[in-house]
């Protein structure tokens, strides 16, 4: 009997051994903190984008700062306002070996564009109404207007393969991805690793290293561990209070670049006590943003200027300054509005989706409760706030960023009419966006979005808390590697000493 | 020296002195703590414990991320672990203990339906029920205790249902059912007070599952929510930060290792005074 | 013997009828999918079409009934979240966890068997004294301190160990020693116990007067009959440890039924954790089955 049971035993663990069984080939390794549901194009989440990006690429490039440059299309010019043509590289191939034309372009635009492709990106080139063959390296993308953002937005948008989705169907398309990008899909298991091989024949040049695996690791800690172990040699999402311990490891250097995302927290104005500007304005005083910063974010990222925008994003506005923290004015404001200081106020966040957030979260309540008012923390897991951002219903106060990418456009959409996730409206808020999106001029562009960041200033539909960074840490065995601002995963032009 | 360690009272004098001290510590944590366990300063945070290079005596056991003092962090804590363990563990028992008297005593179709149903849930992983359901209403002491107590009740259930069984075959409660006792006088009067000892072996040992239970559940975000300060929270909270704050996750992991360790002790304690030849673990 | 496998086998479809039912009606009332998986810039025929896929505009029992009798065909619906059919995201993550399990299985049964032989021969003794202390603290042990710090330990302090994630054998020994903790402790008390109660038996008493060694009376006489209260016990502890698995796997990244369970009901993909509920439940009753076999392979009647 029990002779019988160890050759199974040994089966089984067996199994597992031949996985990892890479002998002279390099393997980059990289632990991400999430994973999306799956490598399906256009999940609205930098998590995906990450992933996809591999081995898909965007007409237009962007690099870790933000800077867009060409990408799978050369060069572009306007035709008339509502057209832009895009001349495309030739001589790019699909993974499995056949060329990449306009073809697949117009099919990827047109595709997508149709509401009941449910495409969680389409936001990004809302304007864009479809796109034509000219010949098999030119393109010409439609707009339903002018559309000032539609070059920075197609950035976001990768392009597929028309005849893998004719022969294979779409549930093939996201199992199996083919791309032009530089790596190869080979396995991916949701919520453990994604491998993939180096594409030899990358246009933009074969990556140094024959494999890549980005593992999921949730636990922060484990994350860092694994790194300094030398399990992993890029990590992302590093806890700042962790840092210190891989400065000090001597293995590991950090990497770090400010985002365009503006951690804000929106209060409900539509309901007692937020109804009230008053209250808004004292809540304002009552945060010490700049001590939260030093303390929480060890500095890194910056303190937002009393609006959305980062300090590099087209459209800031620096000629507003954040409200001083004023404990007392707080108060006096807070009696004088009549608050009722017995009523709970919960400040709902997510739980490791931003730098810090649960941190944030609970030190703005630590000194909400300084001033009296009784503030408490409710972490909210990622179905349930969802269904909460649909329904319009995140309670009182809730803490999120908004992703500029560089433009205004992009984060400011989020407070209009149009954007469909505000719940404080203003008529000239909104006219003033309708604006700057339709007109070419950049200086004009500008002016609208500094006053439209003057107007919440001045109505405070949320309390405006920090720019904030993007930690990564860095294997010293690793070179040419950089932190990104959009949370993409650039790794093609790493080299493994 | 070793002999002695593992007699029974000593267990029970120990295992129980150290729950009493905590229970006491609990409800008078307002005059031991020394500092508002939710008062935060962030020029504090991170603090090492006094003996430790960099520490303090104003922080005995060193702040936690917020600069909260963890001292009064876990004396605070020790109020709402116990308020949970206790009463998810008196609810769990007499769901079980209702259900198991029931299904004993009166047997036939009401056996069939009960042990069934308690057969089905010992298929279902307890932490499964309780992810499900703490995932569903939401977080909260109370919700927690609710989960908790409703994830275990089939443990008592089928022992009582045993013993009952076993109890009603005795002469002495066939001669009352003889002379015409009514069901509930039987139940109360002869059957209970033979449950005793049993009963009160099994929910000392529960208590302790349920402390660990809501550790778990801490653990993976389904706990009482923050800022409470609760055992499991605080070694919830401290493991991202093991490696730079150990001393938050250690404290908080002992202080539930001792007493769940009392506990322990104290439940095989009275075990063993109970009944000397029941020394099975649970 | 077969009618007590004929009684688990009656019993399990009423189990996992109790157990869809619960989970289902749970995740359904406290989430609607529509509003979770269609984000604000949805289509009403997006909403149409989720909501006729899932039926959300019938009644709910009768949207378990239909789920029911998909089910009878083998269809578990399809994955909110990944899109694929939900018993496909479930079965890759099946064979990790059984890995996992019988590993940590593995490590209980033989250390606590070994373990508790010891402590009952030594009885009241020095040895019996550290590990019976050393059983009741592991007992008290939260099982996730207990994984960290073996992180800290062997990945970071000694860097034997990777830290997590799955691979190779080495993978496995930190999250399968965690996870034997759950079990390993009480084992090791039932076989003291177990064994404690056989020495005193007539059989035992006979052997010994028959001039056989200690340890060959121990091997031969008290293990084989001491198999029997351990299996019952193993059948009880088979859910624990499925559900401590599920704290194990979150530590150490591995990628088991465990996370996905996790990840699933947070996102309310109610077919995805209605796979999962079922699997597993499928798994403690034959897992207890097997238990009701090998029970009656090792008769307790076989004395020597």
């Amino acid at each position: 009997m029990r002779t019988r049971i160890v050759p199974v035993l040994a089966a089984l663990f067996s199994l597992s051994a031949t996985t990892l069984a890479f002998s002279a080939e390099k393997t980059l390794s990289v632990a991400a903190a999430v994973f999306p549901r799956s490598l399906q194009t256009g999940q609205s989440s930098f998590a995906a984008l990450s992933l996809i990006a591999q081995t898909n690429e965007a007409l237009v490039g962007r690099d870790n700062a933000g800077n867009i440059s060409p990408g799978l299309a050369l060069k572009w010019e306007a035709v008339n306002e509502t057209t832009t043509r895009f001349h495309l590289r030739q001589g790019v191939k699909w993974h499995d070996g056949k060329d990449f034309t306009a073809e697949d372009v117009a099919f990827t635009i047109n595709r997508i564009v149709d509401p009941k492709v449910g495409y969680g990106l389409l936001a990004r080139i809302g304007q864009v109404s479809g796109a034509k063959v000219v010949d098999k390296y030119t393109v010409d993308i439609t707009t339903k207007t002018i559309f000032p953002t539609l070059v920075r937005g197609l950035s976001d948008i990768v392009i597929e393969p028309k005849h893998y989705y004719e022969q294979a169907g779409e549930q093939a398309v996201i199992q199996r991805p083919i791309g032009t990008g530089p790596f190869i899909y080979k396995t991916y298991v949701p919520g453990d690793r994604y491998e993939l091989t180096a594409n030899k024949d990358y246009w933009g040049g074969a990556p140094k290293y024959e494999n890549l695996v980005i593992r999921q690791i949730p636990e922060a800690a484990t994350r860092v561990a694994s790194l300094i172990a030398g399990e992993t040699q890029i990590i992302e999402e590093v806890p700042v209070d962790l840092i210190e311990q891989i400065e000090s490891s001597g293995r590991a250097k950090i990497d770090e670049i400010t985002t365009s995302a503006g951690l804000i927290l929106t209060y409900d104005v539509r309901k007692p006590p937020f109804n009230n500007p008053k209250v808004r304005e004292a809540f304002d005083y009552a945060i010490n943003k700049p001590a939260i910063f030093k303390e929480i974010l060890k500095s890194r990222g910056e303190i937002l200027d009393g609006q959305l925008l980062t300090k590099s994003t087209l459209g800031y506005n620096p000629e507003i300054k954040a409200r001083p923290y004023d404990p007392e004015k707080a108060k006096a404001l807070l009696k004088e509005a009549g608050f009722n200081f017995k009523t709970t106020v919960p400040l709902a966040t997510q739980s490791g989706k931003y730098t810090s957030d649960v941190d944030i979260a609970n030190v703005v309540a630590g000194m909400l409760n300084e001033i009296g008012v009784n503030a408490t923390v409710n972490v909210v897991e990622g179905g349930v706030w969802s269904q909460m951002s649909t329904a319009l219903e995140m309670g009182p106060l809730h803490m999120i960023a908004w992703y500029s990418l560089g433009d205004a456009d992009f984060s400011s959409v989020w407070f209009t009419k149009l954007g469909k996730r505000s719940v404080w409206i203003n008529e000239e808020y909104d006219a003033l966006f309708t604006k700057a999106r339709s007109t070419s001029s950049e200086e004009e562009r500008v002016k609208y979005y500094n006053e439209m960041m003057a107007l919440m200033h001045k109505e405070n539909p949320a309390m405006f808390l920090f720019g904030l960074p993007s930690i990564y840490a860095v294997s010293n065995s690793i070179t040419g590697f950089g932190a990104a601002s959009d949370k993409v995963l650039r790794v093609n032009k790493a080299e493994l000493k | 020296m070793a002999r002695s360690l593992f007699k029974g009272q000593l267990k029970l004098w120990l295992g129980g002195g150290f729950v009493l001290a905590v229970v006491l510590m609990a409800i008078f944590a307002d005059w031991i703590a020394p500092y508002d366990p939710y008062r935060q300063n962030l020029l504090m945070r991170l603090k090492p414990p006094a003996w430790m290079e960099g520490g303090s005596t104003r922080h005995l056991l060193g702040t936690d991320n917020y600069g909260r003092d963890l001292l009064s962090r876990l004396i605070y804590g020790a109020r709402i672990s116990l308020l949970v363990g206790v009463s998810s563990m008196v609810l769990s028992c007499t769901i079980g203990l209702v259900a198991g008297i029931f299904a004993g005593y009166k047997g036939g179709r009401c056996e069939q339906v009960i042990m069934r149903l308690a057969d089905a849930h010992m298929a279902f992983p307890d932490i499964l029920l309780a992810i499900v359901m703490v995932a569903a209403m939401g977080g909260g002491a109370f919700n927690l205790i609710l989960v908790l107590g409703i994830s275990r009740w089939m443990i008592y259930a089928r022992v009582i249902f045993g013993l009952t069984r076993s109890i009603k075959q005795r002469p002495f409660v066939e001669a009352a059912a003889s002379y015409g006792a009514k069901d509930v006088y039987i139940t109360f009067r002869h059957i209970l007070p033979q449950l005793v000892p049993v009963l009160t072996v099994l929910a000392a040992l529960q208590v302790a599952q349920m402390i660990l239970q809501e550790t778990a559940l801490s653990f993976l975000g389904l706990g009482v929510p923050p800022p409470a300060a609760t055992w499991g929270n605080i070694l919830a909270e401290g493991r991202d930060r093991l490696f730079v704050a150990p001393w938050i996750a250690n404290a908080a992991g002992l202080a539930i290792i001792l007493l769940v360790l009392s506990v322990n002790l104290f439940g095989n304690g009275l075990r063993e005074r109970f009944d000397p030849r029941m020394r099975q673990a649970a | 013997m077969l009618r007590t496998i004929a009684h688990r086998l009656t019993l399990a479809p009423l189990t996992l009828l109790l157990v869809s039912f619960v989970t289902f009606i749970i995740l359904r009332v406290t989430g609607n999918p529509v509003d979770i998986y269609l984000d604000i810039n949805r289509t009403p025929e997006q909403v149409a079409a989720l909501t006729e896929r899932l039926h959300l505009d019938k009644p709910l029992l009768v949207q378990y009934l239909i789920y029911l009798r998909d089910l009878v065909q083998g269809d578990f619906g399809q994955s909110l979240q990944y899109g694929g059919p939900a018993i496909d995201a479930v079965i890759t993550s099946i064979g990790p966890t059984l890995r996992l399990l019988s590993a940590a299985l593995l490590l209980a049964v033989t250390l606590g068997t070994v373990a508790g032989l010891v402590a009952a021969v030594y009885r009241d003794r020095f040895p019996d004294a550290v590990l019976s202390a050393l059983a009741v603290a592991g007992q008290s042990m939260p099982s996730f301190w207990l994984g960290i710090l073996l992180i800290q330990l062997f990945a970071l302090k000694m860097q034997w160990l990777p830290t997590s994630g799955s691979g190779g054998f080495k993978y496995l020994i930190l999250p399968a020693l965690t996870l034997s903790a759950v079990l390993l402790p009480n084992f090791m008390l039932v076989t003291r116990t177990a064994v404690l109660d056989l020495m005193n038996e007539q059989f035992v008493a006979t052997a010994r007067a028959k001039g056989l060694s200690r340890i060959r009376i121990l091997l031969t006489h008290i293990l084989p009959n001491a198999a029997n209260p351990l299996l019952s016990f193993l059948g009880i502890q088979i859910g624990t440890l499925m559900g401590g698995s599920i704290i194990t796997e979150s530590i150490f990244g591995w990628p088991g039924i465990g996370r996905l369970m996790i990840s699933a009901v947070s996102n309310r993909d109610a077919p995805v954790v209605l796979a999962t509920v079922f699997l597993v439940s499928i798994t403690i009753i034959l897992a207890n089955l097997v238990v009701d076999v090998l029970h009656s392979i090792i008769d307790p009647r076989i004395r020597h």
